[in-house]
C-alpha cells in the first residue's frame, strides 16, 4: 500500500478507536486534506497512470475501503449525537426530579410540622367531637375590675367585677349555625346610698351574693345569602355601636356609656331581647350597607311586651366611616314614674330614635351615639343619651381615649312600695372619662380609667354633686 | 439677630446631607416579592382590579361569606411570618398585624367567627383550592407555573 494511503488509513483506524467525537472530526478533516494535497501534487503512487495496470482496481478498493470507513464514522457520529440527545433528556429528567423532590420535601416538612403541632396540642388527651356539627369553635374570656369612687360624702373601693364567659359557635351546615355565650358573674354595682343617689358612694351586690349566671346570647342563624340572614333566639339588640360590640374584651372602657347601664337593662332600649331578626349586608365596591329588622321580648318586662326596631348602617370604606340610623318601639313596666303622676306605669308605650357615627380609619377610632325616647306620659319624661368617644391608637399595644357622656333619665321618681315620700332617680348626669388601654398580647387588654361625674340638680330638691371614679380592669380572652 | 456666614451655611448643608444619608440608611428595607391570589378555576369570578381587591379583602376578613356566584368562600391564609401573609396584610388589607388580630378578636366575640385556616405548604394549599370551588389563597408569583389546570390566578400584587 502506498505510504500516503497507509498514513490515511492509519489515521482512519486511529480515529475510529478514539472515543471523542472531536478527535474524529479533526482526524477526518486532516486525512482528507492530506489526501487532496497529495493528489494535487501528483504523487505517482496515488494518481491514475496508464502504466499502472492494477492502479484503477486498487484505487477502487481503496475508495471502497474509505467509503466503509466513512460509513463507519457516520454511524459512530450518529451514535454520539444520539448519546448527546439522550444526555439532554436525562438532564431534563434530572431537573424535573429535582423539582419534584423539593416539592415533596416541602410537603413532608409541612406535614411533619403539622403532625408535631397536633401532637403538642393533643398529645394523649381525648379529642372532643361535636355530636352533629361541621365545625365547633370554643372560646371565652375572664374579666375583672377594681373600682374606687370618691364622692362628696365619703369614698368606697371594691373588686366589683368578675365575669367568666364561655363562647361557643357551632356550624351545622353551610347555611345553619348557632352561637352561645354563657356568663358566670360575681359582681357588685356601684351606687350612691343617699336620698338623691349622688353623694355617698358604695357597692351593693346584685342578685344573691352578687352571683348571676345569665345565658347572655343563644341564637341560631340561617344564612340564605350575605344579603339575607334569619336569626332566632336571644341576641344583642342591634342598635347603636357599643351595645352591639357589648363584650368587654373589645371595649375600651368596661363601663359602658350611661344610656346602656345597668348591664342588661333598658334605660333607653333593652340591651338584649329574645326573639327573631332578619339581617344582612349589601356590598358596593368599598362600601357596605347593612340592616337589621328585629322583634322580641325583654326579660326585664312581662312576656307579652314586645320590642321591635330597625337599624340601617352605611359604611363608606374610603373614609372608614359608618353612619347608622335606629328606630324602635316597645312597652315598659316601670318601678318608677313620672313626677306628679300617681300610678306607676305597667304597660307604657315608648318610641326610640337614634343616630350613630363610627370613624375607624388609621389610628383614629371615634364613636358617637345619640339616642332619645318618646315616652307615654305615665312612663315619665323623655330620655336622652349622648356620648362621643374619640380614641387614638398610639400603637397596636397602646390606645388612649376620652369620652364625654350625658344622660337624662327622664327625671323619674321612685315610688317606695311601702309608702312614704318619693325619691329622685339619679337624674341627669355627665361623665368625662379619660382612659388608657394596654394590650401586652392581643388577647389581653388592661385598662386604667379616670371618670369625673357630675350630677345635675333635680326635682324634689336634689342638689348638684360630683364624684371621681378610678378603675383598673383586665380582660383575658381565648 | 443671628447671622449665618457663608462657611456656616456650608457646614449646615453638609450636616443635613449627612443626616439625610444616615436616616436613609437607617430606614428598614423589606424584601418584596410579587404575590398571586389564586382561586379555583370553577369560580366564575370576574371584575375590575379595584372590585376584586375589595372583594378579596372582605372575603379574607370574613365580612363576606359567599362569592357573587353564590359559592361559599373557603379562605386559606399563610403563616404569620411568611412573606405571602405579610405582604397581603400590608398591601391588600392595609392593616397592621395588631389591627388584624383585633379584628379577629372582635369577630370571635360577636359571632364566633375564626380566622382563615393557615396552610404552610404551597403545594398543600394548591390541593385545597383545587378541591373546593370557593377556595382562595396566596402564593408567590414564582409558584404560579406549578399551578394545576384546576386553579387560576385572580390577580397579582
Amino acid at each position: 500500500m502506498p505510504q500516503i494511503e497507509r498514513y490515511f488509513m492509519n489515521r482512519v483506524v486511529w480515529c475510529v478507536g478514539q472515543p471523542r467525537e472531536i478527535q474524529w472530526t479533526q482526524s477526518v478533516l486532516l486525512s482528507v486534506l492530506i489526501m487532496a494535497w497529495s493528489l494535487f501534487l501528483g504523487f505517482p503512487s496515488v494518481g491514475w497512470t496508464a502504466e499502472s495496470g492494477t492502479g484503477f482496481a486498487e484505487i477502487e478498493a481503496q475508495l471502497e475501503s474509505m467509503q466503509q470507513s466513512i460509513e463507519s464514522m457516520r454511524l459512530r457520529v450518529d451514535g454520539l449525537e444520539h448519546h448527546n440527545q439522550d444526555g439532554a433528556m436525562k438532564g431534563a429528567e434530572d431537573q424535573f426530579s429535582k423539582e419534584r423532590y423539593e416539592e415533596l420535601s416541602e410537603r413532608l416538612d409541612a406535614q411533619e410540622g403539622l403532625s408535631q403541632e397536633l401532637d403538642e396540642k393533643v398529645g394523649s388527651r381525648a379529642i372532643v367531637h361535636a355530636f352533629e356539627a361541621m365545625q365547633l369553635d370554643f372560646g371565652g374570656f375572664l374579666h375583672s375590675a377594681f373600682t374606687h369612687i370618691h364622692g362628696d360624702q365619703g369614698s368606697a373601693s371594691s373588686f366589683d367585677r368578675l365575669t367568666f364567659e364561655i363562647l361557643l359557635k357551632a356550624q351545622f351546615s353551610r347555611r345553619f349555625s348557632a352561637f352561645f355565650a354563657q356568663a358566670f358573674i360575681r359582681e357588685s354595682n356601684s351606687r350612691f346610698t343617699d336620698t338623691y343617689q349622688r353623694t355617698s358612694p358604695g357597692f351593693g351586690f346584685s342578685g344573691a351574693g352578687g352571683v348571676k349566671t345569665p345565658l347572655v346570647i343563644a341564637w341560631a342563624n340561617y344564612r340564605h345569602r350575605d344579603e339575607l340572614n334569619i336569626q332566632v333566639g336571644r341576641y344583642i339588640t342591634p342598635f347603636g355601636i357599643i351595645n352591639i360590640e357589648h363584650f368587654p374584651a373589645i371595649l375600651l372602657d368596661t363601663e359602658q356609656p350611661q344610656f346602656l347601664r345597668p348591664f342588661s337593662g333598658d334605660t333607653i332600649f333593652p340591651n338584649f331581647i329574645t326573639g327573631a331578626q332578619a339581617h344582612g349586608k349589601f356590598f358596593f365596591n368599598d362600601d357596605t350597607l347593612q340592616y337589621n329588622v328585629y322583634t322580641g321580648v325583654f326579660t326585664g318586662s312581662t312576656p307579652e311586651q314586645f320590642y321591635s326596631g330597625v337599624r340601617t348602617a352605611y359604611t363608606v370604606g374610603a373614609i372608614g366611616t359608618t353612619f347608622g340610623l335606629n328606630v324602635g318601639t316597645g312597652k315598659r313596666s316601670l318601678t318608677t314614674t313620672a313626677p306628679d303622676t300617681t300610678i306607676v306605669a305597667k304597660n307604657a308605650t315608648f318610641y326610640m330614635y337614634g343616630v350613630d357615627v363610627l370613624i375607624d380609619k388609621g389610628p383614629i377610632l371615634w364613636k358617637t351615639e345619640l339616642f332619645m325616647t318618646d315616652e307615654d306620659k305615665g312612663a315619665g319624661g323623655n330620655r336622652l343619651g349622648f356620648y362621643t368617644q374619640p380614641a387614638y391608637r398610639v400603637s397596636d399595644r397602646w390606645i388612649v381615649f376620652y369620652r364625654y357622656d350625658f344622660l337624662d333619665d327622664g327625671k323619674l321618681q321612685i315610688v317606695p312600695p311601702g309608702g312614704g315620700p318619693r325619691r329622685h332617680t339619679p337624674g341627669a348626669s355627665t361623665e368625662h372619662v379619660l382612659g388608657l388601654n394596654f394590650l401586652p398580647v392581643p388577647n389581653v387588654r388592661l385598662r386604667a380609667t379616670a371618670t369625673w361625674k357630675e350630677f345635675a340638680s333635680g326635682r324634689l330638691g336634689a342638689p348638684n354633686a360630683d364624684a371621681q371614679i378610678f378603675q383598673l380592669s383586665g380582660t383575658f380572652s381565648f | 439677630m443671628i447671622m449665618i456666614t457663608q462657611s456656616g451655611r456650608l457646614h449646615l448643608l453638609r450636616f443635613f446631607c449627612v443626616l439625610f444619608v444616615i436616616v436613609s440608611l437607617a430606614t428598614p428595607c423589606f424584601a418584596e416579592e410579587t404575590m398571586a391570589i389564586i382561586v379555583n378555576r370553577g369560580n366564575p369570578i370576574s371584575g375590575t382590579s379595584e372590585e376584586l381587591n375589595h372583594l378579596v379583602a372582605r372575603i379574607f376578613l370574613k365580612q363576606q361569606k359567599d362569592w357573587p356566584s353564590d359559592i361559599s368562600c373557603r379562605t386559606y391564609d399563610r403563616e404569620q411570618d411568611s412573606l405571602e401573609h405579610q405582604q397581603f396584610v400590608e398591601h391588600k388589607l392595609k392593616m397592621s398585624e395588631g389591627r388584624l388580630l383585633a379584628h379577629w378578636g372582635k369577630m370571635k366575640q360577636l359571632s364566633g367567627e375564626t380566622p382563615p385556616r393557615v396552610i404552610r405548604s404551597s403545594s398543600i394549599l394548591l390541593r385545597f383550592i383545587a378541591k373546593h370551588n370557593g377556595g382562595i389563597g396566596i402564593v408567590k408569583q414564582e409558584e404560579v407555573r406549578k399551578l394545576p389546570s384546576s386553579i387560576k390566578v385572580l390577580f397579582t400584587f
